[in-house]
């Protein structure tokens, strides 16, 4: 506790109270009597504090916020000099350039969020070749040359190879992750949704926006590339590992890149769309970029739209849903043409997506049906429930215990090396041999001789050896005695563990494929078990029931709705299959909510994440601002000398303060008695107002203040030690002027205001900031994200109630 | 043939009652209320050789090798084809060309129907272009057909395993003692050589992305490998247990790993505490050098003692 060390020496320095210059009037009215008792009740307070500290407040409990996370800055300062911009002639050409620059940007997302899903996906195409061409061919040919007339065994040494293969690209996925850019690992869906409820996650946004201006552009970049790069090399390295979440979030990573018009890759500051440089904006073109991601990824535009929607957007408008459209529509038309001209196809549009699950040819199900689609559904949503259940538990267990670089590096490679092993214990195990030309559609790629005669090829193998969308394909449209029920069940077993156990270490990794996998596998074991119970129906194919399963799985885990349908729908190009889709889906997320909640809101609480839902907590509207806010506020007068401001921004990180009329103390309490609320200012804009000069004495009050002042972000400045300024002790001693900079009329709630309002106003307005004022407008407290979000809602004994989190700060 | 004998019967029934049905197999060509008729000559002669083509991918349908066989069937069908296409000197009554009679749909065009069939679902769906490569010189009639390198080179191997089986089944290949366990054994030792070449030529082949054979040489393995397999018995087994050792060392190696790791993680990590704060506690207390930021009121002397000594340490504070 290192306050509390400081706390000594300065209440044994001159009476820190006491400003003989700001308050000359207050200061020699005060009595020393006072002033003694004041010191020593403070003393007295942070003794029992401390004492409370110790007692209780060091737990384990894993339910807690974290401190690290901020706001995003939505709200606009309307202060005097924004209103003067809109008074410049130039004012009604600005804003025919702003609107017509939106759909260029958007344009420029839908482009480059193609290249990069192409990008990836060639990359993996390359692996796969050197994968399939040259260890399994290769050396399984090179094998039975060598053993003929031999005893010794041979095979296992391809496995080595495989398997040596495999760690070798997981160690490149995982040391760009666990090295290079520690936000890109996972699926990074978590982040997106984070980001578009309103917070900036500290790798996110502090590796983006929080550093030095030309650091920020190199770590974004390496984001990007360290996801790309890196989701190849997951996927290509054999991981139960989908390339879609991690797409998504290069699409969003892309959309804040390019509508910042700054060059990442050459460090180059085009000087583009400078009015888009602040959160408002920047979050509409991440929904864009996330919407296209997704677009890329599965093929789905419509879907990707209703991803952003669903997932991310607390804030919505109709212009915005139509740009976000053109992304995605963009962003997969950039992916076609790009697929196909790699494929030798120039121009072929109608390319189907990266994760395409192709084309149902017998879509017929009837009415009967119905029942064991539902029944799907709540499989799905209890295997989904215990997945999650797991998966948390596990991801507990590695936050806890494998938090060290090289234990997560080992960590990835175990995985790499048993999940490429299982693969060949499996072959080993199950002796499932056919004879070539046994499945029409298996194409020469996928043969596999492992331990077969010859002619023969093992039909597991080309479950495990395939990629996972291939394997997704086989699964849906393969006639149905291509696969045994031993090989389904085991394939499906090992496919759920693996994914539970590869979800959350250190390389970018999606779990929608595997998902989709795993679903497949025992839907298509219901489909066959649905055909034995019913053999007089003819034509029950299970590759509809697969689809059904691989839906309820996928919904159980992640437990979206509308998006996920219509992803689905889209990657099968079919609509036919909607209703049953939307009903397995909407038992499964019945049935799994139940048991708990969705796979990325648990990594979400357990990143500790201030994250605000769609609904305030129940049982909370006793719950009033009084108790919600905070009271100890670090406020500002309308003029403040140089020193104070310097004071408070260097001890404190608070990104804003608010501006009252005065500050007093009070003789009653600790807390000062602070005076009417007049506006609030932002940190950057005081930090701009320092580094220009803007004091009072000087006559340089007609220094240049930069265009957008009014939007000042977070961005540039933030990591500039106030040292940078130069500030001298002439300057510390000036009066600044704050009242024609300030935001004049923040959002304000008087006392009593109940915490479902509250939180209604943050998640509706995207606030960052509340004020609590009494009748007479005078300042008493102030609300943040933290404040509302720590109120959680619990069930417990099938009643509600609403428990207080701890902040942590680490 | 229905539209036509259709419209015969229309025809009939309108202006003709007293006609009797035609044999339905020779249409006629002479009926002047026939329009078409004097294309019909070119699709009777086109008939002829669809219907070669088709009986003779029927006859070499078990097990399917029309590239192979049928391939003079397939080059005259298409000559013909182009042919009736090209029919630009000869008119209908109604002075359309008859390869416009023919192939500009009028409800339904058999013929044409039937020569994509006997395209894409026969011979393209065959791979057969993998086999015989095809020099199309349509228009003077001068098609040429040539084996693929790979077909050659394959069937001389075949025949080569073929020889050597003959030979040591005493040159009858069809007497009972060819299912001998005995004899077949014989075989198996004396012709491996010559099927394992054969075998490791097709597999080289096969597993080849963009390479192929076509129905004809894959099915012909096939029945091959059933033969040696499992008719003669022949197969080497693969035994997976010489493999068991290898799989059994990394299975452990993996499973200690992975123990190990956990284990080891388990016991030196969670060490961390962390400092948790409950904000409805901190009400009322602002503590240390917070307070002194509440108030309005600072020293200036304090302010820059303080400055100078303490290190820029984030306090305690909520936004």
């Amino acid at each position: 506790m290192t306050s509390r060390g400081r706390v000594r020496t300065s209440s044994n320095s001159l009476d820190p109270n006491e400003d003989p210059v700001s308050g000359l009037e207050r200061v020699f009215s005060n009595s020393n009597l006072e002033q003694v008792a004041r010191q020593r009740r403070r003393q007295e307070e942070q003794l029992l504090f401390s004492r409370q500290l110790a007692e209780s407040d060091r737990t384990d409990s894993h339910e807690a916020l974290s401190a690290r996370y901020e706001s995003l800055n939505y709200e606009v300062s309307e202060n005097r000099l924004y209103r003067d911009a809109e008074k410049k002639p130039s004012h009604q050409l600005t804003l025919w350039r702003i609107s017509r620059n939106r759909w260029f940007v958007c344009f420029l997302i839908g482009v480059f969020t193609g290249l990069v899903a192409a990008f990836i996906d060639i990359m993996v195409h390359y692996s796969k070749d050197v994968k399939f061409s040259w260890i399994l061919k290769y050396l399984i040919s090179k094998c039975s040359e060598e053993q003929r007339g031999t005893t010794a065994g041979c095979m296992w040494t391809v496995m080595i190879a495989w398997i040596g293969y495999n760690c070798v690209l997981v160690t490149i996925a995982a040391v760009l992750v666990i090295f290079v850019a520690p936000i890109a690992g996972g699926s990074g869906i978590p982040q997106i949704k984070c980001y578009l409820n309103g917070i900036a996650i500290p790798e996110v946004r502090s590796a983006l926006n929080h550093f030095i201006s030309i650091v920020v552009k190199v770590v974004r970049l390496k984001t990007l590339v360290s996801k790309a790069i890196g989701v190849a090399c997951s996927v290509g390295g054999g991981l139960c590992a989908g390339k879609e979440g991690p797409m998504i979030h290069s699409g969003a990573a892309v959309g804040a890149g390019v509508s910042q018009g700054k060059s990442y890759s050459l460090g180059i500051d085009f000087g583009l769309f400078k009015e888009f440089r602040n959160d408002r904006e920047r979050r509409d073109f991440v929904s864009a970029g996330a919407a296209a991601g997704v677009a890329a990824a599965f093929g789905a535009p419509i879907g990707g739209v209703l991803f952003s929607l669903e997932e991310g957007a607390s804030f919505w408008n109709q212009n915005l849903t139509w740009r976000m459209f053109f992304s995605a529509m963009i962003s997969s038309f950039t992916v076609n043409l790009i697929l196909s001209w790699f494929n030798g196809k120039s121009g072929w549009l109608s390319w189907t997506g990266l994760a395409n699950f192709g084309v149902f040819e017998n879509k017929d199900y009837n009415i009967w049906e119905i029942p064991l689609f539902l029944l799907i559904g709540v499989i799905g949503g209890c295997l989904g429930a215990l997945f999650n259940y797991l998966n948390t538990r596990l991801t507990e267990f590695r936050k806890k215990y494998v938090s060290s670089k090289f234990g997560r590096l080992f960590e990835c490679l175990l995985v790499a090396a048993i999940s490429g092993f299982l693969a060949f214990l499996t072959i080993f195990a199950i002796d499932d041999c056919q004879p070539i030309g046994a499945n029409p559609t298996a194409t020469s790629t996928q043969i596999n001789q492992m331990w077969c005669k010859k002619g023969e090829y093992s039909a597991v193998a080309s479950l495990f050896f395939q990629n996972p969308e291939e394997s997704v394909k086989s699964l849906f449209h393969s006639p149905i005695n291509s696969f045994g029920v031993t090989t389904l069940i085991i394939f499906g077993i090992e496919y759920f563990f693996l994914t539970l156990w590869t979800f959350g270490i250190s390389v970018p990794s999606g779990v929608f494929i595997p998902a989709i996998l795993t679903g497949a596998a025992w839907g298509r074991l219901f489909g066959i078990f649905v055909e034995r119970l019913f053999p007089s129906v003819t034509g029950i194919d299970p590759g509809k029931y697969a689809l059904a399963g691989a839906a309820a799985q996928l919904g159980g885990v992640v437990r979206m709705t509308i998006s996920l349908t219509a992803i689905i729908m889209e990657a099968t190009k079919d609509i036919t299959f909607g209703l049953p889709i939307m009903l397995v889906l909407m038992v499964t997320k019945w049935v799994g909510d139940m048991f708990n909640e969705g796979l990325y809101d648990s990594h979400i609480d357990l990143a500790e994440v201030p994250i605000l839902g769609w609904n305030p907590p129940k049982m909370s509207r006793n719950i009033l601002a009084d108790r919600v806010m905070r009271k100890d506020v670090v406020a500002l007068e309308r003029r403040e000398r140089v020193s104070r401001i310097v004071e408070i921004l260097r001890s404190t990180l608070h990104h804003g303060f608010p501006v009252v009329d005065r500050i007093e103390e009070s003789p009653y309490e600790s807390l000062p008695d602070y005076g009417r609320l007049k506006g609030y200012i932002l940190r950057s804009q005081l930090f701009k107002l320092l580094e220009n000069r803007i004091f009072e004495e000087e006559e340089s009050s007609s220094a240049v203040l930069p265009n957008d002042f009014y939007e000042c972000q977070d961005d540039d400045d933030q990591m500039k030690s106030l040292a940078d300024l130069g500030l001298t002790q002439y300057d510390e001693s000036c009066w600044l002027d704050i009242e024609p900079y300030m935001h004049p009329h923040p959002h304000r709630v008087p006392l009593n205001t109940s915490l479902p309002f509250i939180f209604r106003l943050f998640r509706g307005l995207g606030l960052r900031y509340l004020f609590v004022v009494n009748d007479d407008n005078h300042l008493r407290g102030v609300i943040t994200r933290k404040d509302v979000a720590r109120f959680r809602e619990r069930r417990r004994n099938h009643e509600y109630h609403v428990d207080e989190l701890y902040i942590s700060e680490s | 043939m229905t539209i036509s004998l259709s419209r015969i019967l229309l025809v009939g029934v309108l202006f003709l009652p007293s006609i009797t049905l035609l044999n339905d197999s020779a249409p006629f060509n002479d009926d002047p209320w026939d329009l078409d008729g004097p294309c019909q000559k070119y699709v009777e002669k086109l008939a002829v050789f669809q219907s070669e083509m088709v009986a003779c991918a029927t006859n070499w349908s078990i097990p399917p090798k029309v590239c192979t066989n049928c391939y003079d069937n397939y080059i005259k069908f298409k000559q013909y084809e182009y042919e009736t296409k090209h029919l630009d000197n000869v008119f209908s009554l109604d002075n359309r060309t008859c390869s416009q009679v023919i192939y500009d749909n009028y409800l339904l065009s058999y013929s044409s129907d039937i020569s994509t069939a006997l395209t894409t679902k026969i011979w393209e769906k065959s791979r057969c272009d993998s086999c015989i490569t095809i020099n199309w010189d349509l228009p003077h009639n001068k098609s040429e057909k040539e084996f693929t390198e790979r077909t050659l080179v394959f069937q001389n191997r075949l025949y080569e395993w073929r020889n050597c089986v003959v030979n040591y089944t005493s040159g009858g290949l069809l007497v009972d003692d060819l299912n001998d366990l005995q004899n077949g054994s014989k075989i198996c030792n004396e012709c491996k050589t010559q099927f394992e070449e054969l075998y490791g030529y097709y597999w080289k082949i096969y597993t080849t992305p963009d390479v192929d054979f076509c129905v004809d040489v894959e099915t012909t393995m096939n029945d091959t490998i059933h033969l040696w397999d499992d008719v003669w018995k022949c197969a080497e087994k693969q035994d997976r247990n010489r493999d068991l050792a290898g799989i059994m060392i990394t299975f452990a190696t993996l499973v200690l790993l992975t123990a190990l790791f956990y284990a080891a993680s388990y016991i030196q990590g969670g060490g961390q505490t962390r400092n948790l704060i409950r904000y409805s506690r901190l009400q009322e207390d602002p503590r240390g050098q917070r307070s002194r930021l509440l108030s309005s009121g600072m020293s200036d002397a304090d302010l820059f003692h303080r400055a100078a000594t303490m290190p820029n340490v984030p306090i305690h504070q909520s936004r």
